[in-house]
């Protein structure tokens, strides 16, 4: 595996430090990289919501896609993959794609997550159990996902300072153990991609700690998750902490984060130097009817005024014949009508939510597809600014 | 005396050639038959909107969408015909949207052929308060409680408005396992109200009505029926008022009586029926068109149609089972994903049904593919020999079938 980093802009003035880029993160076939900033598509039993392979496959976006696999998800079938040993790209026919191991579960968070110095809960479906390090080293080999995440539980924002002292000394100790035991019982071949976890919640000396505690291992990790995030704080909460964290870190590292995933969020995370999101934003708005319609060309802010989504349920979709969003080139806009889906949902058929989900997820990749080219041609501070601008225009005029 | 064993006492108003024919001889479908083996066919029926080939199974898309799959996977998986229920689509969306939509087709984008059917059956087994009178279904409104009444002029006209290449006649239904004079009313009313479709129909240039041969388990009524439905010349002609929870014995007898008295040039339509089985054995007794919502609707439940009958994925067997669910079949979910998989998601996630019903849709249109390709090359007793015996490995093939074969020379 490898990340380069292959634009960087870096500016740094008395408000704000800017530090975002583009990067191209290898595994295996070099010519299947993922490009990034880019996000995970949520998935559930490891198959992402609502997209058979040929609809993934199938989306007008980039060939490669990555995908958050939950550990709790899969702990429910360690059992069957280590009986299968080829590992969980194939047991998922997801070869050709990305998979990350992560513990946070963007769409549930569940602020009361329990601990042990030695130990967290997964809640599976059988209930409870307990998964130390040593248990955790084994699952890892044998799901082999691209990239796992090291063992860590994700607080709420305020929690208290004792118990986030606990869980970034824990994170730590986890770390440790875990990168001792790949190092010892594993061969080079089945060595795991592991991605360090900052911790810390709001405590800035915490998060500072977590970062240089982890960093001490730098050299045996692909990347870094920034835990704890989405749990409560504000934009503003957020990128204060983000600006400390990302300074410590090393610059050619992958940066991923968890629960944060609406466009704002996006933009603002990106500035910062976030390369990966792990988001269900585009399921949660399948599951709530809407269809994202938001502009994201910088070419077309001036001219398009689309509403930044649309609810499907609404009656007045009941003869539009129009597709959710013009010129899109997903298989659902280029394919069926407004009408259509808000017939599909009224009558509670499930392939309103597989044709939103097409659309939506595509939107969101080309989203970030815009946010790179941005990037590239040096116009992404210009891009943010009129995004932000027009969204809220948008969402004013709609109020 | 019970009111079964009460003659039916006719009436002025039931008579079976009344004069009215079906208003073009060349309506927009051929059927022409390309081989035979004994009654079975092989055919390619063309439609307005696609050209199929029978014998074939429809999948059931009943409220203008197939489970979950999209119309570019049902093209992807072959499907010729998808139908479409009127009693569900004129409820919702209704026919002012598909006249301002342009049909179903446009409504649900699917390029291929489809059929609806006259809402009538579906009204009288969902509804309990439907009753039939001279004019047509009466009916509580789901909506309002009001009276409506579904008459074959209306069901004419919300199939006219939902544009199917092929609509069914409204047809005076009974179930059947029904006996006694209401079989025999319900016979002559059927004729009647066919009359009142043949009129009611605004395009026949573009679209095609199939009337539907009733009369029960008695094989007197389901001659007269047929000779009614004949001098009218329809388009196709549909076998209905079967499986219903009428014994198999008499199920087959009476698709072998109307099989053998259908026009031979003409496309011949079994309502409701989809078992493995019964695509086979009534293929074979010259049965051209299928339908029937159990692949999709199994699926949903977890279960996997294949050669040697049904595997459930939610049992723990499969758990660790790295086989797709038929080797055999090449299907975009056989080629990707394993037992085990499938048995995770099985009857839980929403993919567990997509994946299963694709696989369930494929295999059905593989077996009317294998069952068609054996008649075209002579091979048709062979083929469907094989197919029972994997199915009925211990040589437990029901009685029904083996007699139904045997009547077509076809020894088990
Ligand atoms: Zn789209
Ligand atoms: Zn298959």
């Amino acid at each position: 595996m490898s990340f380069q980093v292959t634009k960087a802009v870096d500016n740094k003035n008395t408000t704000t430090t800017t530090n975002y880029r583009c990067g191209r993160l290898n595994i295996g076939d070099e010519k299947k990289p993922l490009i990034t900033p880019t996000f995970m598509l949520y998935t559930k039993e490891g198959s992402p919501i609502n997209l058979t392979k040929d609809l993934l496959n199938g989306l007008p976006n980039e060939k490669v896609h990555s995908l958050q696999l939950l550990f709790s998800d899969l702990y429910q079938f360690k059992d069957v993959l280590e009986k299968y040993q080829k590992g969980v790209h194939e047991f998922l026919s997801l070869n050709e794609h990305i998979l990350f191991l992560l513990f946070r579960d963007s769409a549930n968070f569940s602020a009361d997550q329990e601990f042990k110095d030695d130990s967290i809960n997964v809640t599976a479906r059988k209930g409870k159990t307990k998964v130390d390090v040593q248990e955790y080293n084994k699952i890892i080999n044998v799901i082999r996902p691209d990239l796992a995440s090291s063992l860590s539980v994700d607080l709420d924002w305020n929690t208290g300072k004792k118990k986030a002292i606990k869980q970034v000394q824990c994170t730590l100790s986890w770390l440790n153990k875990l990168i001792e035991l790949q190092e010892t019982t594993t061969t080079t071949t089945t060595k795991q991609n592991l991605l360090g976890v900052i911790q810390g919640c709001k405590y800035s000396d915490l998060r500072i700690k977590s970062v240089e505690e982890t960093i001490k291992h730098d050299s045996k990790l692909s990347g870094y998750v920034l835990g704890s995030f989405g749990t409560g704080e504000s934009n503003q909460e957020r990128a204060e902490i983000l600006e400390k964290v990302l300074e410590k870190l090393p610059k050619e590292k992958l940066k991923i984060i968890s629960g944060v995933g609406s466009p704002e969020e996006i933009l603002c995370c990106v500035e910062q130097g976030i390369d990966v999101f792990s988001t269900n934003y585009p399921n949660l708005m399948t599951e709530w009817g809407n269809a994202l319609t938001f502009t994201f060309k910088l070419d077309q802010f001036k001219s398009v005024n689309n509403s930044n989504k649309i609810n499907l349920w609404d009656t007045k979709y009941v003869i539009d014949t129009t597709p959710l969003v013009k010129d899109c080139p997903c298989f659902t806009c280029t394919q069926h009508t407004k009408a259509y889906i808000h017939h599909l949902l009224n009558t509670h058929e499930m392939l309103a939510q597989v044709l939103l989900t097409i659309h939506n997820v595509s939107h969101y990749l080309g989203f970030f597809e815009e946010i790179r080219k941005t990037i590239e041609s040096n116009q992404f501070e210009q891009y943010k600014q009129q995004f932000l601008a027009k969204r809220l225009l948008i969402n004013n005029k709609e109020k | 005396m019970t009111s079964n064993e009460i003659p039916y006492i006719k009436k002025d108003i039931d008579v079976v050639i009344s004069g009215v024919k079906y208003p073009l001889d060349n309506p927009p479908l051929q059927f022409e038959i390309l081989g035979k083996w004994g009654k079975a066919r092989a055919a390619k029926l063309t439609l307005p909107h696609h050209c199929c080939n029978t014998p074939m199974f429809m999948p059931v898309g009943t409220q203008g969408t197939v489970k979950g799959l999209t119309s570019q996977q049902l093209v992807d998986l072959n499907c010729g015909v998808v139908l479409g229920n009127t009693y569900h689509l004129g409820h919702r969306p209704g026919p002012e949207v598909m006249d301002a939509v342009g049909g179903l087709h446009q409504f649900m984008n699917y390029p291929r052929a489809m059929l609806t059917d006259s809402g009538g059956f579906q009204m009288v087994s969902l509804l309990q308060l439907a009753e039939i009178t001279e004019e047509g279904v009466q009916f509580q409104s789901p909506h309002d409680g009001s009276t409506m009444v579904l008459t074959p002029e209306l069901s004419m006209q919300i199939q006219n408005s939902i544009g199917a290449d092929i609509m069914m006649a409204l047809d005076d239904v009974v179930s059947s396992t029904t006996v006694g004079p209401r079989v025999e009313e319900a016979m002559y009313r059927t004729l009647r109200w066919i009359d009142r479709c043949i009129s009611a129909h605004k395009k026949p240039e573009t679209q095609n009505i199939f009337c539907i041969v009733q009369g029960g388990l008695e094989p007197t009524l389901r001659d007269i029926c047929m000779d009614g439905l004949i001098a009218r010349n329809f388009p196709g002609y549909a076998i209905g008022g079967l499986s219903g929870g009428e014994s198999k014995d008499k199920f087959w007898r009476v698709v072998h009586q109307c099989t053998s008295k259908l026009p031979e040039n003409k496309p011949r339509y079994l309502m409701g029926v989809g078992y493995a089985l019964d695509l086979v054995v009534c293929s074979a007794l010259g049965v051209d068109m299928f339908d029937c919502v159990f692949p999709s609707r199994t699926a949903r439940f977890g279960s996997a149609l294949v050669p040697s009958g049904s595997l459930n994925l939610k049992s723990s067997e499969y758990a660790f089972d790295f086989t797709p669910i038929d080797p055999e079949c090449t299907c975009m979910v056989c080629k990707n994903y394993t037992k085990a998989y499938l048995h995770i998601v099985a009857g839980k996630e929403a993919i567990g049904g997509q994946l299963i019903t694709y696989h369930n849709i494929s295999y059905q249109m593989s077996l009317m593919n294998q069952i068609r390709e054996s008649i075209l090359n002579n091979s048709f007793p062979d083929y469907v020999k094989s197919f029972i015996q994997k199915q009925y490995p211990n040589k437990d093939c029901p009685q029904w079938a083996i007699d139904a074969l045997k009547e077509v020379n076809i020894i088990i």
